[in-house]
């Protein structure tokens, strides 16, 4: 009993904090948006810091839910970065009818991404998917009387019902050529036998979807324009990096014996998703458009590193995410305050930023600097060692384009520190009230993206934890 | 050996004052800004001397050590990265060299920058440049170098755009950070292929491993071929493309002369004896790998310098900007240490090309750092960078007059000026090298005095009116004030007498003291040649139009004299004017400014015409998005079953 | 009991299976295209079922998995019903084509 209360803990936890939500929100209808977001963020941070206490390895379930330190380690990444995003989304909740549903239902697909990763069975990892993304079409569509984001809502439903209809697809030819779900066992039967391979592919696109790797991202700039910009922020960074996490186990250890298959698929998409992520962003207009692109850009990178597939690479990526994770969401989060305080998306607004606002201004410089790649923010290190783990194969030429392409995204990120530093416009950005909530998450993210880079030890942390899975 | 906390010291003074400013002062340290900054570089400077002093009055023998070091990432079991301070002679003259001149340019800038609104900034983002620069040249490891690097690029982005309200400034500090981050890039795969293949990072581990005929690390670098040429020369060569990125070789040198846009003093720091020169360090930093393990390389370092060299003395003198006259005879001085790098060998006297490079550095920061800061004078007295807008200036401002005489003088290689040594010493190596490399030398260094006096004369002489109406003269600035005075002065006397330092005994190639024998009889062809030059700006821009005028009236018989002269002149002129600017000054101008540029611009608008192609297809269809969904599905499907089995 | 071969039930399912893309990527109206996902969908259950019945008898993972899949194609139609019914509630219509407004 003990050991389920252990190896479930987090599990458990979120659970218990999303029942408290829904209690607390039947009980008590009268309290206001802002009212709620803090009792609620208190509740997040309670998860989060519940999260740090138990670590316990072992399974449960015949196999289906396993559990351990690394598992434990990436859950608390993801914790944080909920809790990060509930902060940021104050601003944006304070006026909100339903700031309450939002936090439940941002929980629930955190609750779905932690079965998601510690599913040792296709069952569990599929009801883990879809309890990630059900409610993240909801909260998509959350600006109730916007029609971009009802749009942004049903696109992200049908689109994302429509990919896991060919996952499934995949799943139940896996189960009919290897004659089992459980991820051990298919590891075991893999043989690569021309069924198996489409098998495979099928399941490849359905992770190609939730990544946005090209040519399976397009309706991701659309959800993240259409959806509330605390909504594309967790879009963009925490599910991504629950999928990408899951994607490396499921190449690494489930579909291993198929390297030959997915080396190829990679490096092709990869390249694709760095080229296209950057052409595209370099032409948007609208912040959180141009974030979409970036992200999927970065989601490119992302791709070169786990391509590595040597003992370092999923712990290389694995820090990655973290400095992403810290680097998108102060981007996101600027951009969220500004546009909470005065509705205004566009990167033509963001000039005079710095002459009004410096502090989120140098907050969004830092974030994008780290986003580029520019030492010694931690942003350079995490692309560093993804192409030093891409180049492990000995493909030059493409580590070479892709850090050509280091170089292009460079232009684009600069193009609005350029806006915010050094042009002006005739109806700046007033000064803009930050709030406590938000302050202090990115008052974290900031450091977050220096000390992770400035300090060894995160990347030791990681390093020796992968390496002992 | 020096203190290790005085070291430490150097460094950390630029960058407090640049925290305290940058983050702490905007308003509260307003007026204390500019003194808080130029203590702490007097007081940085004052101990890189100190420590230089000590350093090299104590040993005979200077082979690199780690004075600190510590661990910073530890990237694999076989990898780790520090951060550390490294001294040897040539980290020990940077110090002095970057600290003194930083300090001459706080100083100035007191005076300079007077009155601006943001004062504050411009001291913060002085330190923090200061600080990076000092940072790169101490660097015990490749990576350090590269971090520093790109925090130099940082800080010169932020200096060059100072302006911000000029888009012309803008619009340059992009370009400056943009074409030197894609030099950058290469020289960080450089870093990757090196630090790959010898398992280290760390310089004096890495040039011991790659020197070594005998090791593994130099073997399976050398062995696999990649377009020919083997891993360890693309990777020598990627970081010398980083190199001549910041030292704005040819044809990366696009970004120079628009950087030109900063404040004056700026241009002094950066693009006289600081940034620039980050190229020729990089080489000579890893110099005994480029020598001995892969001439090749050394062979590209040596042709990219004296191509560098010449085409920017020949552009230089179709310049009517005086900065961009600057700025080109400055690329054409690092020219000159690159390819003397070039020429140099390994050890003994076949090092003097390394030594003369140095050398050169050493003296060229002095005086190139003067001539900025005497065109800083001059653009601060009559407010335009136009040549046109100047000239009779010698009597109004007779500091700025001596110290920018001194300057040309010392850049056209005229005994005693401290150019004269180190130009000497190079163009001695030269002639031992390469008889071909030694004419153009010669040639570039003619160029040098011409196009340096014709702008001394267009400055100080010329016009005896002063200068045109469009812009007056501020009389209330008169020269400036004496913090802009002084350091003129200060660097007055260090151009004059930088070159009496015994420069071989300090800075050779392995590490012991080379004597240097300079002969006379070598030094007469290349003054003569220099005297020519000055002689030929001399009598081309000295006068403008009335002395010949008077001349002709008073005294006919002179005049049918010069009239014959004229003639022969005329001719001359003809030649000048009409041939050799035409056909050769005015193309490289033009190859520069549309093929080289023109290049990089297309690039971009290429790029921006496929991203605005492309975006069609996002057509904002869930429809159309679940179709490429199947068909990408359908192709990978393909290409899994049929191809890759 | 055995007198259908599975092929033939295979055969079945991916016929249905591309039935409901069809239907995904030609119908208009959002709600249609819903349909054309179920039929996607119920198709997997039936590939999952024949699986179980024909290749592995011993087992009950695949009926499982049927349950689940069915479980969530609800909530997922839920979701995404209410989701197109505030779409029309804020632009009067439900049709895929006219969803357009976020794009490039």
């Amino acid at each position: 009993m003990t050991d389920f209360l252990h190896l479930l803990h987090h599990e458990l936890l979120l659970s218990l904090v999303i029942v408290c939500m829904l209690i607390l929100k039947l009980a008590d209808r009268g309290r206001s948006g802002s009212s709620w977001s803090n009792l609620l963020n208190v509740l997040l941070l309670i998860n989060f810091a519940g999260g740090l206490l138990i670590e316990a390895e072992g399974s449960l379930f015949d196999g289906m839910f396993r559990s351990n330190a690394l598992l434990h380690f990436e859950k608390n990444v993801l914790s944080l970065g909920l809790l990060l995003v509930g902060l940021l989304a104050t601003p944006y909740l304070r006026n909100h009818k339903h700031s309450a549903e939002f936090h439940i239902l941002i929980a629930s697909t955190l609750l779905g991404m932690f079965f998601m990763l510690s599913a040792g069975h296709m069952l569990l990892f599929y009801v883990g998917l879809e309890l990630a993304t059900i409610p993240l079409a909801a909260l998509a569509a959350f600006n109730l009387n916007r029609g971009e984001s009802s749009e942004a809502g049903a696109k992200l439903i049908l689109s994302s019902a429509f990919s896991s209809a060919f996952l499934l697809l995949g799943i139940s030819f896996v189960y009919g050529t290897c004659g089992s779900l459980q991820f051990e066992q298919i590891a075991l039967t893999v043989s690569g036998n021309p069924l198996q391979l489409l098998a495979f592919t099928l399941v490849f696109t359905g992770f190609a979807f939730k990544l946005s790797i090209v040519p399976f991202h397009f309706w991701t700039a659309d959800v993240y324009q259409g959806a509330p910009i605390p909504v594309a922020a967790y879009l963009s960074v925490i599910s991504k990096a629950a999928v990408t996490l899951v994607f490396i186990s499921v190449l690494y250890s489930v579909f291993g014996a198929l390297q030959a298959t997915w080396t190829p698929y990679l490096l092709i998409t990869a390249l694709l998703t760095i080229i296209t992520g950057n052409l595209f962003a370099m032409r948007q207009d609208n912040i959180k458009r141009f974030l979409a692109f970036s992200s999927i850009a970065q989601v490119g990178f992302i791709l070169t590193g786990i391509l590595g597939a040597n003992v370092d690479s999923e712990g290389i990526v694995l820090y990655f995410l973290l400095i992403y994770l810290f680097s998108n969401l102060a981007a996101f989060g600027v951009a969220g305050l500004i546009s909470a305080a005065t509705g205004k998306e566009s990167i033509l607004d963001y000039r005079g930023l710095h002459a009004s606002n410096p502090r989120l201004a140098w907050t969004l410089t830092i974030a994008l600097f780290s986003l580029a790649g520019v030492p010694p923010t931690a942003g350079f290190f995490g692309k560093l060692f993804l192409l030093t783990s891409g180049a492990s194969l000995g493909n030059y030429l493409f580590i070479g384009i892709a850090a050509l392409n280091m170089v292009v995204s460079m232009y684009y990120y600069l193009r609005i520190v350029k806006a915010m530093f050094m042009e002006t416009t005739a109806q700046p950005i007033g000064k803009i009230p930050t709030g406590v909530a938000p302050a202090i998450a990115l008052a974290l993210c900031i450091a977050g993206i220096l000390v992770s880079g400035l300090s060894g030890s995160f990347y030791e942390h990681i390093h020796l934890l992968t390496l002992s899975y | 050996m020096p203190s290790l906390n005085n070291l430490l010291l150097i460094l950390l003074l630029p960058f407090c004052s640049f925290l305290l400013l940058g983050l702490a002062g905007r308003k509260r340290l307003s007026p204390l800004a500019g003194i808080l900054g130029t203590t702490s570089l007097f007081i940085s400077a004052l101990l890189s001397v100190h420590s230089a002093w000590t350093y090299f009055s104590s040993t005979s023998s200077h082979k690199p050590e780690v004075a600190w070091s510590m661990n910073w990432l530890q990237f694999s079991d076989s990898l780790s990265i520090d951060m550390g301070v490294l001294v040897d002679p040539i980290s020990m003259m940077m110090l002095v060299v970057v600290t003194v001149v930083s300090f001459m340019v706080h100083l100035y800038s007191l005076g300079y920058m007077k009155g601006d609104e943001r004062f504050t900034t411009y001291y913060a983002y002085l330190s923090l440049f200061t600080f990076s620069m000092l940072g790169l040249v101490v660097s015990v490891n490749l990576f350090q170098i590269y971090m520093f690097w790109e925090l130099v690029g940082v800080s010169s982005f932020l200096l060059i755009g100072f302006y911000y309200d000029k888009p012309s400034a803008v619009s340059a500090s992009k370009k400056a950070f943009i074409v030197t981050r894609f030099a950058d890039l290469g020289f960080l795969i450089g870093i990757l292929i090196l630090g790959h293949g010898a398992e280290t990072l760390d310089f004096n581990t890495l040039i011991a491993r790659l020197t070594d005929p005998s090791s593994p690390w130099l073997g399976a670098l050398s062995a696999g071929s990649f377009l020919g040429a083997s891993a360890l020369t693309w990777g020598l060569l990627l970081v010398f493309m980083g190199g001549a990125g910041k030292s704005a070789m040819f044809p990366l040198h696009i970004w120079l002369p628009d950087a030109m846009e900063g404040p004056t003093p700026v241009s002094a720091l950066i693009h006289a004896a600081t940034m620039v020169v980050a190229g020729v360090y990089l080489v000579a930093r890893l110099f005994p790998v480029f020598a001995i393990a892969c001439p090749v390389a050394l062979d590209v370092v040596l042709w990219t310098g004296i191509i560098s060299s010449v085409f920017a003395a020949l552009i230089a003198c179709a310049q009517t900007d005086i900065k961009r006259v600057l700025a080109y005879s400055t690329m054409s001085q690092i020219g000159y240490m690159m390819f003397a790098l070039g020429l140099s060998g390994y050890g003994g006297e076949a090092g003097l090309g390394y030594t003369a490079s140095l050398f050169h550095l050493f003296t060229h920061a002095f005086f190139k750092a003067l001539l900025f800061l005497g065109a800083g004078a001059v653009i601060h007295m009559v407010h335009s960078n136009e040549i046109k807008d100047m000239g009779g200036l010698r009597k109004r401002m007779p500091v700025t007059h001596l110290a920018f005489l001194i300057g040309c003088l010392a850049i056209a290689g005229i005994p005693p000026f401290a150019g004269f040594f180190s130009k000497e010493e190079i163009l001695t190596a030269a002639y031992a090298a390469n008889p071909v490399i030694y004419w153009i030398a010669l040639i570039t260094a003619g160029l040098t005095a011409f196009y340096m006096f014709r702008l001394y004369y267009l400055i100080f002489w010329s016009r005896e009116s002063g200068v045109s109406n469009a812009h007056p003269v501020d009389e209330h600035h008169g020269e400036g004030t004496i913090s802009m005075k002084l350091p003129l002065l200060l660097l007055s006397v260090g151009a004059v007498i930088a070159g009496l330092v015994p420069f071989g005994n300090y800075v050779s190639s392995d590490g012991t003291p080379l004597h240097i024998h300079l002969h006379i009889g070598d030094a007469v062809l290349p003054v003569l040649i220099a005297l020519t030059g000055i002689g030929i700006a001399t009598y081309f821009y000295k006068t403008e139009s009335s002395k010949p005028a008077k001349l002709m009236q008073s005294m006919r018989v002179f005049y049918m004299t010069l009239h014959n002269k004229f003639y022969i002149d005329e001719i001359y002129l003809f030649i000048t004017k009409n041939i050799v600017f035409p056909l050769i000054g005015r193309p490289a101008a033009w190859f520069d400014k549309f093929v080289i540029d023109g290049t990089v611009i297309a690039i971009g608008r290429t790029t921006d015409r496929i991203a605005e192609t492309v975006r069609v297809m996002q057509t904002g269809r869930v429809q159309d998005y679940a179709l490429f969904f199947i068909a990408s599905l359908i192709t990978l499907a393909v290409f899994a079953i049929y191809l890759f089995h | 009991m055995t007198a259908i071969p599975l092929t033939h039930i295979l055969v079945l399912s991916t016929l249905l299976f591309f039935i409901g893309v069809f239907g995904f990527l030609t119908r208009r109206n959002l709600i249609a295209m819903l349909m054309g996902l179920e039929l996607m969908l119920n198709s997997v259950n039936i590939n999952f079922i024949a699986f179980n019945k024909y290749l592995y008898p011993e087992q009950i993972e695949g009926l499982g998995f049927t349950i689940f899949i069915v479980a969530i194609a609800a909530a997922e139609a839920a979701v995404a019903i209410a989701i197109i019914i505030n779409l029309f509630r804020t632009t009067h219509h439900i049709d895929a084509e006219q969803a357009d407004s976020l794009k490039y």
